[in-house]
């Protein structure tokens, strides 16, 4: 093919790009303005970023110790757990699946991590070989019986969710193992640079979060987690070897769910055998109301760290007005059902077109 | 007939039923006013008994409003007898082969005693013996004043049968004749038309030249484990192949057996002369083979990617640099494929959904082209396209064949084969029934091949 084309000698005239288009169908209902709004790529970045304002100018008014140095540092080193967990269950939502067993692999990879800590092992290397762990982990088990035996990653990863946990409850005989005084956990998690400003959690979280971008946007093995999200078959048949990149991005959530396990480590100053518990869900509320497609293939990071921003926010303006952790509980569940609401109002407008 | 059996709406007109006005919403309101749908694919309940499912949704009960069980299997025996078929009714139906499951849902519609019974291929998927059993229980539907809508591609059975015969074509009747009056031969030219729309004249075109080199396709002997039997094959430079067949005659199978995409039993497939095992779409991409499925939406596209993303998806790992994509090379590929294939789009980042049939057919094939491929397998590729957008890809194929690539195009269509083809082969039940030229076929030579498996016309020498 090297030959520009000649005009076709066409008995029906040139093709107007619309020719074959189905007839518009007239009584089919219009999206009112707003949801078609929330249905446009940009809907999410508006609609949780007007939320996140409203939410801000509140604080503002009501609470102004939230724009405290200390509380700002604070908020900060809340979201560092959550950027890395959510950026990295972006990618597994982006191939159609959802990681539910993130906040147990946090925990398993965080009590291997204490475990060879106290062997003596110097504590540079236990973290290595935590975060390959972790890796190692969702690869070989989420990833290859999800992508390789095409299995249901519902079921998959609720099976590890509780795998998982039951062998740290095993492992540590559902005892809290002490870490104070391990330099390098609380390096990542605790400490902060900048006269004291700018926790080093929370920029290792950005950190995450760009080369995710990076990966997304700029790597081959980026697109073809759109591809094999937006339609498994057409990715395959073009080449794209779907399975393996399943299995790649549950490996991703095995790796950040290790390096949450460091920082939760290092902020807590010990692992708790019930550490990570329903991180899976505030993960999964992210991406989801970040406008990442349930159903895969659609999505931008960013949307996912705004929404991320927004629950951490929400979180500590709530913790400031002296709710209880149950109402955070409660409001996690309601953002990640009204998530997938949004999620059901995106996929409809965009098949009416 | 879906609209009949109440599973589609008509957009105009009406349907009398005994002279009302037939008002179905659904399959079962139209079971009601006594029409009942056999369709071609099978529907049953795999996980429910026999019994159940020839009874479906009218077990009878006892006295405690329990199901009645042995009045169930009693009945459901009797229904199945009338088909000379005995099972064990409480048998779990999927656990019976595909012909039985298909009698069983035969015997739910008898079982109701329709005033109208509507079978949709019924013999596609019945041994001989047993379509003989179902023509003795439909005559004795008939003689109990009850009538039968009877759909089929085999013409042989229509004069066994029916006493008035209607043909469609395109969604419009064409001819209606009384059994009697007519003959296989006269029903052929009647099913294909005479009327040629103009995109389908054949252009003058030189026949490929021998040459000597190995051809880019050889295939010999190909099984697969369910479909294909015994499959030979070549496809040379430059040359267009047809294969023609209906729906279940195993082309599509071929093609995505070809690709790689199912795995073969048995056979040989030799790339320019060399034999390779397709043993995924990677594999046969890497030895310069395409493949535009048969469908666009499902299979062909990612509809929520770009464009630009479609068009380059296959050539992904040779564009990019230690993993990283190349935008330079990329561009370079998207921009010539958009101005060489005339694809109309505001800009290559817009979503494939976003762009019409025709052109998004243009992208699936610019796929391989600007991926260098040599074999390019086009399975329907003008399915749900309109007239003008065909045109253009009957020419936009004809140029890469004569630019040496080789092209083998599956169709039901057939004059988009006889439009296309240097050779057309004709399939039917997993084989490779004959061959002929492409200049010479007529739409009736290859009817007649592919209905009666015969070589009724002349064949190539």
């Amino acid at each position: 093919m090297s030959r520009p084309p000649k005009a076709a000698p066409s008995a029906a005239g040139p093709v107007d790009a619309g020719a074959d288009l189905p007839a518009p169908v007239h009584h089919a209902p219009r999206p009112n303005v707003g949801k078609r709004l929330l249905a446009s790529r940009v809907g999410p970045f508006i609609g949780v970023g007007t939320v996140l304002l409203l939410l801000l100018v509140h604080e503002a008014i009501s609470q102004p110790q939230f724009f405290d140095a200390a509380n700002l540092t604070n908020v900060g080193r809340s979201l560092a757990v959550p950027l890395v967990l959510a950026g990295a269950m972006t990618l597994v939502v982006l191939t159609g699946g959802v990681d539910l067993s993130i906040g147990s692999s946090l925990a398993l990879s965080g009590t291997l991590y204490a475990k060879l800590y106290h062997s003596g092992m110097p504590p540079g290397l236990a973290l290595v070989l935590c975060l390959m762990f972790g890796a190692v982990v969702g690869f070989v088990i989420n990833g290859i019986l999800i992508g390789r035996l095409d299995m249901s990653f519902f079921v998959v990863t609720l099976g590890t969710l509780s795998l998982y946990r039951g062998i740290v409850l095993l492992w540590t005989h559902a005892n809290t193992i002490d870490m104070y005084g391990d330099p390098v956990t609380s390096a990542i998690g605790n400490e902060t640079i900048l006269g004291g400003k700018l926790p080093v959690g929370f920029l290792i979280g950005v950190v995450v979060i760009v080369v995710l971008f990076i990966i997304l946007r700029f790597t081959t093995f980026g697109r073809q987690v759109y591809a094999v999200g937006g339609n498994r078959e057409a990715a395959r048949l073009s080449g794209v070897r779907s399975e393996w990149v399943i299995a790649a991005v549950y490996a991703v959530t095995g790796l950040a769910a290790a390096l949450a396990a460091l920082m939760s480590i290092g902020r807590a100053s010990s692992v708790d055998p019930n550490m990570g518990t329903s991180l899976e869900l505030e993960a999964a509320a992210a991406a989801l109301l970040g406008g990442i497609a349930l159903s895969g293939g659609v999505g931008s990071i960013w949307g996912t760290v705004l929404a991320v921003v927004f629950l951490g926010v929400l979180s500590n303006a709530l913790a400031l007005a002296g709710a209880s952790t149950s109402w955070q509980l409660i409001v996690t569940g309601a953002i990640l059902v009204v998530a997938v609401y949004l999620d059901r109002i995106r996929t409809r407008a965009q098949r009416a077109g | 007939m879906k609209i009949l059996s109440g599973s589609y709406q008509a957009d105009e007109g009406e349907v009398l039923v005994e002279g009302d006005v037939m008002n179905a919403a659904s399959p079962a309101d139209a079971l009601e006013l006594g029409i009942g749908l056999v369709a071609q694919e099978v529907a049953v309940q795999p996980h429910l008994s026999v019994a159940e499912n020839v009874l479906f949704g009218r077990m009878p009960h006892n006295r405690l409003g329990l199901i009645d069980w042995s009045a169930a299997s009693r009945r459901a025996t009797e229904a199945l007898d009338n088909l000379h078929l005995t099972l064990d009714p409480r048998e779990r139906l999927g656990n019976l082969p595909l012909h039985h499951q298909h009698l069983v849902s035969i015997a739910k519609m008898l079982y109701r005693r329709p005033r109208l019974l509507i079978l949709d291929e019924p013999s596609a998927s019945l041994p001989a013996e047993h379509v003989d059993t179902l023509f003795a229980a439909l005559d004795q539907l008939r003689a109990e004043g009850r009538s039968v809508i009877y759909i089929s591609h085999r013409l042989r059975e229509y004069f066994r049968l029916c006493s008035r015969l209607v043909v469609l074509r395109d969604g419009v009747k064409v001819a209606e004749r009384q059994a009697a009056e007519t003959d296989e031969d006269q029903l052929v030219q009647l099913m294909v038309g005479r009327q040629l729309s103009s995109i389908f004249v054949r252009p003058d075109k030189p026949r490929p030249p021998e040459r000597d080199d190995p051809p880019i396709l050889r295939v010999r002997g190909l099984c697969t484990a369910r479909k294909l039997r015994d499959i030979d094959l070549e496809v040379r430079r430059g040359e267009i192949v047809g294969i023609a067949g209906q729906a279940g005659s195993g082309r599509s199978t071929l093609a995505r057996t070809l690709f790689g995409a199912q795995p073969t039993s048995a056979g040989t497939i030799e790339i320019d002369g060399a034999p390779v095992r397709m043993r995924s779409p990677t594999d046969a991409i890497s030895r310069g083979v395409g493949f535009v499925p048969d469908d666009r939406k499902g299979a062909g596209l990612v509809l929520s990617s770009s464009v630009a993303e479609n068009i380059t998806m296959p050539s992904w790992r040779r564009t990019s640099r230690m993993g990283f994509r190349s935008a330079t090379r990329d561009d370079d590929i998207v921009v010539r494929a958009v101005r060489e294939l005339r694809i109309r789009t505001p800009s290559a980042r817009v979503q494939a959904l976003t762009l019409s049939g025709g052109n998004q057919q243009k992208i699936v094939i610019a796929k391989w082209v600007f991926r260098n491929s040599r074999l390019l397998i086009l399975d329907e590729p003008t399915r749900g396209i309109d007239v003008g957008a065909k045109d253009e890809l009957y020419s936009l194929i004809d140029r890469m064949a004569a630019d040496g690539l080789g092209v083998l195009v599956l169709s039901s269509e057939l004059l988009e084969l006889l439009r296309l083809a240097d050779r057309i082969l004709v399939m039917g039940e997993g084989r490779v029934l004959g061959e002929q030229r492409g200049d010479v076929a007529t739409e009736e030579s290859i009817t007649a091949m592919a209905f009666t498996g015969t070589h009724r016309a002349q064949e190539t020498p």
